[in-house]
């Protein structure tokens, strides 16, 4: 038993007929255990320090939650700060994923001096900005972002065929047939567009029933949440979607695609007022000392909801993207439920699972039916 | 990995490869994201690379906390 848990995924060949898929996951609910009595000021902290992955952001979303369930709402300085914090780790997250992951399972070196080089300009959120710009310019797209986000699906096809950067070609080994892995499971709504009676209902939902954390629901159905629900109107994307596909494939294309907007974005939260920064973080007042926070991240959609007692936490409940994405009948499940049974399924069916890379170790079983 | 819970570096090798233990169990790991790690130093570890070097009294703090929250035992049995 792993103090984190995993994700086990087991697959069995039935001759030509559709794999039969399931899904277990083993993480467990830490929240209430380890927020349950702290002040909100402990929590955020503790949050912050016990999440490695996106530590920002759940110490962001604890501050949040926190203070709509005191009717208390941040000044636009605030908002601004925190959604850069947020924006900082979700790039740097997508970068590992397109400069360490991907050429490392292509059998290529990872380029861990432009990650590094991203790391340490982290700590001022223009000079990251002008760090991201020039890597996207020099080293992932090999020309300025604002070009590079303006082609079509020609243009972009043409892109990766001149392979003149590693990502380039990486993106040129996928090939141009359909995507595969495609689920067809609803997205989630990117944070910005979520109305305030559904965060209402996620939040009650949580907090009444601790088991919705584990595999939760929206509008009583899976969905999918992550770079690929929130860049689906991206022009080249849905058009990649439309001709191929909603699979792996369309998930890395969204990831390099939020990642070449987000110097852009960057400087608009470091001039604008506090209400860019709402695309990043939202927060709802429940009433009764309840509140809600969501926070965007490189995973999806990440969700606090409180309620305190005597200005401390009584009630604690995270639903993070890595439960929405792989739950047992989600999108990673419709999206295995789709590859043809052949020798290579258990790679193919990793390399699905790392499009939806969820933030635990995983495992894949293939069996053939007797 | 998904829980901070700190790495003690216990051995630093060649081209930016080092030792750590994490309650117990050593792991090799990279120190190719971090700069000016010393053994002894606390690092928090993300698939094979240490990514945050901690203060160490932090370090100490997050491991009680993590004991007193009853996860440890599970974490040095895994």
């Amino acid at each position: 038993m792993n103090l984190e848990g995993r994700i086990d995924i087991q697959l069995q060949r039935h001759g030509d007929a559709p794999t039969t898929v399931a899904i277990h996951s083993t993480r467990p609910q830490l929240a209430q255990k380890l927020l349950a009595g702290r002040t909100p000021v402990e929590a955020a902290h503790l949050a912050g320090l016990i999440f490695s992955l996106c530590g920002k952001a759940q110490r962001v979303a604890c501050e949040a939650a926190c203070e709509a369930a005191r009717g208390v709402f941040p000044d636009a300085a605030t908002s601004s700060a925190r959604a850069s914090a947020v924006l900082l780790e979700l790039a740097q997250e997508h970068a590992w994923r397109l400069l360490l992951d991907w050429p490392q399972q292509q059998g290529m070196p990872p380029d861990q001096a432009s990650q590094l080089r991203l790391r340490q300009s982290a700590i001022d959120p223009a000079r990251f900005a002008e760090t991201l710009d020039e890597l996207l310019r020099t080293i992932l797209l090999g020309e300025p972002a604002a070009v590079w986000l303006a082609r079509d699906l020609a243009g972009f096809d043409a892109w990766r065929q001149a392979g003149a950067t590693v990502t380039a070609r990486l993106f040129a080994g996928l090939g141009e047939g359909a995507d595969s892995g495609i689920s067809e499971v609803d997205l989630l709504p990117p944070l910005g567009n979520l109305e305030a009676g559904e965060a209402r209902e996620l939040a009650r939902r949580a907090l009444e029933t601790p088991a919705f954390c584990g595999q939760p629901m929206w509008h009583d159905a899976p969905a999918e949440t992550g770079a690929l629900a929130r860049m689906s109107e991206q022009p080249l994307l849905a058009a990649w979607i439309e001709r191929r596909g909603r699979g792996a494939e369309a998930r890395l294309l969204a990831r390099l695609l939020e990642l070449a907007e987000l110097p852009a974005r960057l400087s608009a939260l470091c001039s604008a007022d506090g209400a860019a920064g709402a695309t990043w973080v939202r927060a709802w007042s429940l009433g009764d000392n309840a509140g809600l926070a969501g926070v965007e991240t490189s995973r999806g959609l990440l969700l606090h909801a409180v309620r305190l007692l005597d200005g401390k936490v009584a009630e604690y409940r995270i639903v993070a993207p890595t439960e929405w994405n792989f739950h047992p009948a989600g999108p990673l499940f419709q999206a295995l439920s789709g590859l043809t049974p052949g020798d290579d399924l258990a790679a193919r069916a990793r390399l699905v699972a790392q499009s939806l890379d969820p933030c635990v170790a995983f495992g894949v079983e293939v069996t053939d039916a007797k | 990995m998904c829980l901070a819970i700190p790495a003690r570096v216990v051995e630093i090798k060649e081209n930016d490869q080092a030792i750590v233990d994490l309650g117990g169990v050593r792991k090799d790991i990279s120190l190719a994201l971090v700069e000016g790690v010393v053994v002894g130093d606390y690092v928090i570890v993300h698939v094979g690379y240490a990514l945050t070097l901690l203060d160490p009294e932090e370090a100490e703090k997050t491991l009680a906390l993590m004991a007193e929250a009853g996860l440890m035992e599970q974490a040095v049995g895994a």
